[in-house]
């Protein structure tokens, strides 16, 4: 039985891991592969700052918070592992700020010791009104990635460094599932007008005293166009660019002026920050995540296709519960060819 | 008297902001910094610099709450401000965690800090020994940094540092007409005052940049405190130890405290041990005193005896020095012309 996923980036890895972690012991025929043009430290996910946080409203998506609530739990439950360091997993607090008020956020009671700012912390902060303080986590690409990679090559996992043309020529070689998790490229493979890039830009700077995240809101420009300061544990990112439909992945001039101007503004001792890079990146912006199942046929063949993909700016936030949602359907198709008595795992 | 000639004897936190805080309340004075040691070799290098106050038993509370305010405010300015990154003031938020209740539930620096609350059911979850605990938001003054933009602010002031061994205060009296005695664990010697007493704290200075939160037992024994580019782990309290040589086994014990706490800790980089003595007194002694030999008289104002709470009350302390230094001159200048030999 040979599964193959598309796309290396944290929802390819993640989606392999978990299904390896479930299946692999059922069924010792299943033979998992990943087939990626673009590895750690290469992929969207590597580029992201790595702070879990979705956006500010599911827009009644409840799906969407119960699997954002799952990766964050998931997650937590790590934190005290000897794995967490090589993960990439600390906790960190921090604030979001804003110049009216907001609605309370879907994930108030998910993370930790939410709670509005107290004047005095506001002073910190001019111009902007009403916030929020929390702690949550950090999961950085950069470590996640290669360390979900080592786990899956020592389970047995072919990785094969290629761009797949389309679904078709993985099953003319005789795969049986695919998993489509290649982010904003999906639509290469399956058109898919709803799939829009959300273009980010970003600068690497040294400031080892920021210790908390600063998100800034700007509710009539729309998520992550308002500037945002997230510390790492080998740079602080500065950020605040979201542009819809821009497929341009060359970093702009303006941009970073932009991007400078209002993080120096929010956090004056910027200014003495060094920069050490800068990067664009396309969130693989869509309506709603598609996750589901689709049988192609295939001559007289019946192809299954688990579609995981449009994670937007909230993948690494999201990843572990969407993982487990592919590895359920993956369960139910392998019950219907009869691999499986019943799927393992918990039922939603 | 034109230009008041002062002498500060001491260059740790005390001493440093002793002497700035004189520039601002008396700007023609002529300030000097003597001391036989400066950052990084100085007590207030091997503290952390956390702004959580330690408790002063025979000063009035009142008193130790101003201090903190004073400090906390001036503190605050500046990490707002453009210059945090070189003074090396940032916020940090993290826990404090009780195994039983504490004595008290609302310290009385809790509604200086920011943010102070309880801790919530889910977050005590990480600590599975300690039923209790708070949350805030407070500041770090990272050393050296810290120092360093001390004495660069000074320097700019036409303040004076001199590396001079003082064996007694009454030897400056020819060349300064008022000393202010900032010598920390120094003024048991110097001053030969018996209430002063060490208590020895080793800590270990680690990399590990994903710690972002503090932790602080509310022993106040063991605790997590991330700073600029290293996270301090501490510590012991060691009441009348002189020693100021690391302790292997010592080393271990804290290692091994901070790691329950932080598991992630297994993982520190580049562990450096070091050891400071708390100047410890029962209260700060900030007082004015006039020492004469016959007719010769020197005015002395005395800031030391910080203990565990050297950075937390530092502003507030130098104010209230820079003060007294103000009455001294007062004094001086109301009294006939001084002899001099």
């Amino acid at each position: 039985m040979r599964v193959a996923v598309i796309g290396a980036g944290v929802i390819g890895l993640s989606s392999a891991l978990c299904i390896q972690e479930q299946f692999q012991s059922l069924l010792p025929s299943l033979q998992l592969e990943v087939y990626a043009d673009h590895f750690t430290p290469h992929t969207t996910s590597d580029g992201a700052a790595g702070l879990w946080q979705p956006y500010l409203s599911d827009h009644g998506n409840l799906q969407e918070t119960l699997w954002n609530k799952e990766t964050f739990d998931h997650l937590l439950g790590q934190l005290h592992s000897p794995a967490a360091k090589e993960m990439g997993l600390f906790l960190i607090s921090g604030y979001n700020l804003f110049r009216e008020p907001p609605p309370d956020p879907s994930w108030k009671n998910i993370v930790l010791g939410f709670r509005n700012l107290t004047p005095k912390e506001l002073e910190l902060f001019p111009g902007y009104s009403h916030g929020w303080f929390n702690t949550a986590l950090m999961l950085e690409g950069r470590s996640y990635l290669p360390w979900l990679t080592n786990r899956l090559m020592q389970r047995g996992v072919k990785f094969f460094h290629k761009k797949v043309e389309s679904f078709q020529e993985l099953f003319s070689q005789g795969v049986d599932v695919v998993l489509n998790c290649s982010g904003m490229r999906s639509g290469d493979l399956q058109p898919d007008p709803e799939l829009q890039p959300g273009r980010g830009q970003i600068i690497r700077v040294l400031a080892p005293w920021v210790k908390h995240f600063i998100i800034t809101h700007n509710l009539k420009s729309g998520i992550y166009n308002s500037p945002y300061v997230i510390p790492g544990s080998e740079f602080t990112v500065l950020g605040g660019i979201y542009q819809h439909g821009n497929w341009s992945e060359e970093n702009s001039a303006k941009d970073h002026k932009s991007i400078w101007d209002s993080c120096c503004q929010l956090l004056p001792a910027l200014q003495k920050a060094k920069i050490v890079g800068e990067w664009s990146g396309l969130r693989p912006a869509r309506p709603s995540i598609r996750l589901e199942r689709e049988s192609i046929r295939l001559g007289n063949l019946q192809a299954e296709v688990i579609h995981n993909y449009g994670h937007g700016g909230f993948g690494l936030t999201i990843h572990w519960g969407c993982a487990m949602a592919a590895a359920r359907l993956l369960g139910t198709i392998l019950q219907e060819k009869k691999q499986l008595a019943t799927p393992p795992g918990p039922r939603l | 008297m034109a230009s008041p000639k002062v002498a500060v004897v001491g260059a740790g936190v005390i001493g440093l902001s002793t002497a700035l805080c004189i520039t601002e309340t008396c700007p023609s004075c002529s300030v000097a910094v003597l001391s036989d040691q400066f950052s990084p070799n100085t007590t207030s290098d091997v503290a952390a610099g956390m702004l959580i106050p330690h408790i002063y038993p025979d000063t009035p509370i009142r008193r130790q709450k101003q201090w903190f305010q004073e400090t906390f405010t001036y503190l605050f300015a500046i990490c707002n401000s453009a210059e945090a990154s070189e003074a090396g003031i940032h916020l940090v938020s993290g826990w404090q965690i009780f195994k039983s209740p504490p004595k008290e539930e609302l310290p009385f620096w809790s509604d200086i800090v920011l943010g102070f609350r309880p801790m919530s059911k889910a977050e005590l979850q990480k600590f599975p020994q300690h039923r209790f605990g708070q949350a805030f938001t407070t500041l770090k003054c990272d050393c050296p940094s810290y120092l360093l933009w001390l004495e660069k602010r000074l320097k700019a002031t036409g303040t004076q540092m001199h590396t001079r061994k003082v064996a007694d205060l009454w030897e400056l009296h020819r060349e300064y007409d008022i000393v202010v005695n900032c010598t920390g664990m120094g003024a048991h010697q110097l001053v030969g005052d018996k209430q002063l007493f060490p208590v020895r704290g080793q800590v270990l200075k680690v990399r590990a940049p994903w710690v972002t939160q503090f932790i602080r037992d509310g022993d106040g024994l063991t605790y997590i405190y991330p700073g600029i580019h290293r996270v301090t782990l501490g510590g012991t309290r060691e009441k009348g130890s002189w020693s100021l040589s690391p302790d292997a086994g010592t080393t271990r014990d804290i290692f091994d405290r901070c790691c329950s706490l932080e598991p992630s800790l297994q993982g520190a980089q580049d562990i450096e041990v070091r050891v400071g003595l708390r100047p410890s007194r029962q209260c700060v002694r900030v007082q004015r005193e006039v020492l004469s030999q016959g007719r010769i008289k020197l005015p002395v104002v005395h800031n030391y005896g910080h203990g565990a709470g050297g950075f937390s009350v530092h502003r507030g302390t130098a104010k209230e020095a820079a003060h007294l230094v103000e009455e001294c001159i007062s004094a001086l200048q109301g009294s006939s012309s001084r002899p001099k030999l």
